[in-house]
């Protein structure tokens, strides 16, 4: 038993080691912490206290090249860093998907190659534990994501970011874009740089995604107007004509049309399924036909499944309203 | 209010006339646009329409189909003279779909 845990430990132990060397070439003194890539803290406050120097002076000329400044020197340390937590996400997490790897095999082989029934059902505990735990950390972690496509959406959502304070920086100057909102640009782009950024970047997508998928489901299923028979498109002029005319009727001044018009109405509503109640005041009642009798109108013709037109409740609609002068 | 409706690309110009027609006339709308589209791999017209707060019936709809060079003006002008109201905007054409073909219409009302 204690040899095979040895011999697990040792082949491990060399396969790490052989990983050891694929991390990063030589960072050049230019760039690196120990050159004079990083911005000091101390320079950056002299730096900006010029810079609102020269703002509250109103030397909008020489405020620009300062602030331009400010921001492409953090700009450098917020790249450099990236590219270390880059190379140190893909490293560190294959890494660690190696050893578990290791890990897992090892306890499998062990389970297999014990021979004692308690120990090989600790093992074997242990085991489902341990790549419960290994799949709980990669969901909640990485969500499941490989590191390529995490680090893709990072890099395109820090591209994003980066172009739009580029614009800024050309086209405006230290009046229309204050270092002070430079900075909250730069917050961002730094933390499109991140785990966090670049899962939220993926989520965003994917509802984008969905949202335009949808959007494509609609147009598809969007309504087919059907094709009507010259016989149709002459029916639906005359409902439309003789609806027009039951409204008129209604809001007549004699008496008796309006009271023949609210009659019609209440009886075709009746026979369509609908009801109406009219009480003789000209605009109310006019809106109220309109509402009650209108989807009735729209559902007279509906779409058949070769496309054609079909007069569903023409007819009773013909029959129901008043004719039309000839 | 406006709402969009589609026409199945492989109509005639007479078809999709009517199918406009029996749209104003019952559905209390007035068309304003056509518009080409191809969405899903199949070809459509979509038409796009604003409600209607007149109870009186729309005049009918007429649609001209009109050719690259064709000389726009003149054919304006001719349907104005029969008493018709163009309804493109700034004059220019709609892209449209008839018989399956990409096509140019004016649309006129009477």
């Amino acid at each position: 038993m204690k040899r095979i845990w040895l011999l697990l430990v040792l082949c491990g132990g060399l396969l790490l080691a052989a990983c050891g060397s694929h991390g990063t070439p030589k960072i050049p003194t230019g760039i690196s912490r120990q050159g004079i890539g990083e911005y000091a803290a101390v320079t950056f406050q002299k730096d900006y206290e010029n810079y609102t120097k020269q703002v509250n002076e109103n030397n909008v000329e020489a405020a620009r090249l300062i602030r331009d400044r400010l921001i492409n020197r953090i700009e450098l340390d917020i790249e450099r860093n990236y590219r270390e937590y880059e190379a140190k996400l893909f490293y560190n997490r294959s890494s660690g998907n190696v050893a578990a790897d290791i890990v897992d095999l090892g306890m499998s082989a062990a389970v297999g190659a014990t021979a004692e029934v308690a120990v090989k059902d600790m093992l074997a505990a242990a085991l489902t534990s341990f790549k419960g735990a290994r799949l709980s950390f990669d969901r909640n972690f990485f969500r499941e994501k490989t590191t390529e496509i995490i680090v893709s959406k990072m890099q395109a959502y820090r591209d994003r970011v980066r172009n739009r304070i580029t614009e800024k920086m050309a086209k405006l100057g230290a009046r229309e874009y204050p270092f002070e909102a430079a900075w909250r640009d730069l917050v961002e782009h730094f933390y499109a740089g991140t785990l966090q950024g670049g899962l939220q970047s993926l989520a965003n997508d994917a509802g984008k995604e969905a949202a335009a998928a949808k959007e494509e489901t609609k147009e598809i299923e969007r309504e087919l107007l059907c094709v009507p028979s010259e016989d149709d498109v002459a029916r639906a002029r005359e409902i439309r004509g003789r609806f027009a005319r039951l409204v008129e009727n209604l809001n007549s001044s004699n008496a008796d049309t309006a009271k023949t018009a609210r009659q019609q109405a209440q009886e075709l509503l009746t026979k369509l399924g609908g009801s109406v109640v009219l009480v003789g005041n000209d605009d109310a009642d006019g809106k109220k036909l309109r509402t009650a009798l209108e989807p009735f109108i729209r559902d007279s013709f509906s779409r058949t499944s070769d496309g054609k037109c079909s007069a569903k409740s023409a007819a009773i609609l013909l029959e129901g309203l008043p004719k039309l002068p000839q | 209010m406006s709402t969009a409706f589609d026409l199945r690309g492989n109509l005639t110009l007479a078809e999709m006339t009517n199918a406009l027609i029996v749209k104003e006339q019952t559905g209390f709308v007035r068309l304003t646009k056509l518009a080409a589209k191809t969405i899903g791999g199949q070809r459509r017209t979509e038409a796009t329409f604003v409600d209607d707060p007149s109870v009186a019936p729309p005049p009918n709809l007429h649609l001209v189909a009109v050719q690259d060079g064709d000389n726009l003006t003149a054919v304006v002008a001719t349907q104005l003279a029969l008493g018709r109201t163009l309804l493109n905007p700034a004059g220019q054409p709609f892209s449209v779909f008839v018989n399956d073909q990409p096509a140019k219409v004016l649309v006129f009302r009477e």
